[in-house]
């Protein structure tokens, strides 16, 4: 086996795994802070997805669909906090995992209302079009080197803002201990309404960024939202170090087992999960636990 | 009224309900009432686990699938199988998978635990969708009805009626332990380990232990359910094992109400039948079944049953 075959598993493992952070970030952050646990983060980055499939159907640009993924994102995070989630403050945290599955039902079949049940692909932006050569036999295109780089620059803004900032701190502080954090004044109305906000728009941005390289078609997210909790079990739950760790884990699981183990690979990564937690029955690094 | 009480009222009701579907429905309906029956049995059955003992399972699906699977192996091809051998074999085979599945899981909390039960349940649907074994992605075929051997006669259960019956009873078993052992001592002690491990532990019990007896209990009664599925359709699919199925019977259990036998029966017979209804209004019937959830959690967030018993109870305060 050539150094190249295996660089660039290597590199499809990280650019993988660098598109499940981006989605487990906003699960993790949402659960380690606000408790709840949300079954629709898998179907608000199939929203993304279809809006990068609309946009580029009907605006002609790819990039466009970046931005407005974002705001998009933000407006349905802070919309599900203030109308749904926001009622249930106190409640059961069964009755949040409940109301987020009435929520995919809902956003699956409006989907489908809107969509149709045909898969769609999306042309890979004209600009990222090509690949850059590794040596005589093997190329690496451009576009996945571009989602390396947006995860990479994800994963540092976001590092940063939590270790210096005081956003980042009471973050941290919300996760660690929510009912001490909201003693010391941390307002928990505006600090939820941020959190949710920013985690879907995270899920939305992850859906648009991942389209042109998975194809776009119904229930697309349900995957991905078990893949994102597998991710924060091993992490740890409400660490977002520990998602970082246990998404490029799972990038490599799912990458080199599908190589070498075709027909096994979905069955090593539950393996590897629950083989985890075995040994650390809280994930791998430290986390609050709910 | 006491919740207690309004939950032996309404599995009353169920029971009543349940014994008159053959006289007032066939055809279609009856096996309507059948697959109801069914879902209803696998609802209270993981309702044993959520609710008292507060392992919410996200598995289940894959001990009901395994039972189905283990009745398709052993059904002789050429002839009907004999229930009391095949039931057997398939309750005991969900029930050992349920222990080992519970004796890893339980030592984790919390998300932890339903993640446990959620990779351990796709585990068993790669298992058969991917292995080859019971007919990969296909599934398998059970070509014949079981037969019930009573001492000195047989009865055929090919028929939809005589089937329901069958089915009927059997759940209504399923309903009654449930409900038995949420009442008895052992359903104190799991709530007791429920709400405070500690105290729990400092009274001798062991909740670990307790907690994993209730698992595979309930383990071996949706086995049961899974049995009595593959026997009504004739046909088993890797897709009975799924998440998906799991996380559908979860909803049906907090919907209903998780804390009363009735509840999660109650959530199964609403969410199939507000199913049934909106597939012939509509061909998007899930946005409907996606907004009623919504409203239950939203209007009643511990569930109808719950629901009901604060109402009338407020009422009745009102009066005196």
């Amino acid at each position: 086996m050539s150094p190249f075959f295996f660089f660039v598993q290597l590199l499809n493992a990280v650019q993988y795994g660098l598109i499940l952070y981006l989605v487990a970030s906003g699960l993790t952050l949402l659960l380690g802070i606000m408790g709840v646990i949300n079954l629709a983060h898998g179907a608000f980055y199939m929203v993304g997805a279809y809006m990068a499939f609309a946009v580029v159907q009907h605006l002609a640009s790819f990039w466009l669909a970046l931005p407005l993924a974002i705001l998009l994102g933000l407006a349905l995070g802070a919309l599900l906090e203030r109308f749904l989630l926001s009622r249930l403050e106190g409640a059961d945290h069964l009755s949040q995992v409940l109301l987020s599955f009435g929520l995919i039902l809902i956003i699956n079949e409006g989907q489908r209302i809107i969509f149709g049940n045909d898969p769609h692909g999306i042309e890979v932006p004209q600009a990222l079009n090509f690949s850059i050569p590794l040596s005589e036999t093997f190329a690496y295109p451009a576009y996945r080197l571009f989602v390396c780089a947006i995860g990479i620059a994800f994963a540092i803004v976001v590092s940063l803002v939590m270790a210096k900032t005081r956003i980042g701190m009471m973050l941290r502080a919300s996760a660690e201990n929510r009912a001490m954090a909201r003693a010391l004044g941390v307002n928990a109305k505006r600090m939820y309404l941020g959190v949710t906000a920013a985690g879907i728009a995270c899920a939305v941005l992850a859906g648009v960024i991942a389209a042109p390289i998975a194809s776009v078609y119904p229930g697309m997210g349900d995957q991905v939202l078990i893949l994102s909790f597998v991710v924060i079990v091993l992490g740890g739950i409400g660490s977002l170090p520990g998602a970082l760790a246990g998404a490029l884990l799972l990038g490599l699981v799912d990458s080199f087992g599908k190589q070498f183990f075709p027909n096994f690979a979905a069955f090593l990564v539950y393996a590897a999960m629950i083989a985890v937690l075995i040994v650390r029955p809280q994930g791998l690094f430290r986390g609050t636990g709910t | 009224m006491n919740q207690d009480r309004i939950d032996a009222g309404l599995l009353l009701v169920l029971a009543a309900g349940a014994v008159l579907v053959p006289f007032v429905w066939s055809g279609y309906e009856i096996k309507l009432a059948t697959t109801i029956t069914i879902q209803a049995g696998l609802a209270v059955a993981l309702g044993f686990v959520v609710g008292p003992a507060g392992l919410i399972s996200v598995g289940h699906a894959a001990f009901y699938g395994l039972a189905a699977y283990l009745f398709a192996m052993t059904a002789p091809e050429s002839e009907p199988a004999n229930v009391f051998s095949t039931v057997l074999i398939a309750i005991f085979g969900a029930a050992a998978f349920a222990a080992f599945v519970g004796a890893v899981s339980i030592r984790s909390r919390g998300l932890y635990f339903i993640l446990m039960t959620l990779a351990f349940g796709q585990l068993g649907y790669h298992f058969f969708h991917d292995t080859g074994i019971g007919g990969s992605a296909d599934g398998a075929y059970v070509n014949f009805r079981p037969e019930l051997h009573l001492p000195g006669i047989v009865i055929s259960l090919d028929n939809a009626a005589s089937f329901y019956q069958f089915v009927s009873v059997v759940v209504l078993a399923v309903v009654a332990l449930s409900w038995w052992l949420r009442r008895s001592a052992f359903g104190s002690i799991l709530v007791a380990a429920r709400d405070n491990e500690t105290r729990t532990r400092a009274f001798g019990y062991s909740p670990y232990v307790i907690r994993l007896v209730a698992f595979v209990i309930s383990g071996a009664m949706a086995g049961a359910m899974g049995y009595l599925t593959a026997a009504q359709h004739g046909f088993v699919a890797p897709q009975m094992l799924a998440w998906q199925n799991s996380a559908t019977v979860l909803v049906m259990v907090l919907i209903g109400g998780k804390d009363t036998t009735s509840g999660p029966a109650i959530g199964a017979i609403l969410l199939l039948l507000a199913e049934e209804i909106l597939q012939r209004a509509t061909e998007h019937w899930l946005i409907g079944v996606g907004l009623i959830v919504v409203a239950v959690v939203i209007l009643a967030p511990n569930g109808i049953v719950p629901y009901l018993a604060h109402a009338l109870r407020s009422r009745r305060v009102q009066h005196a």
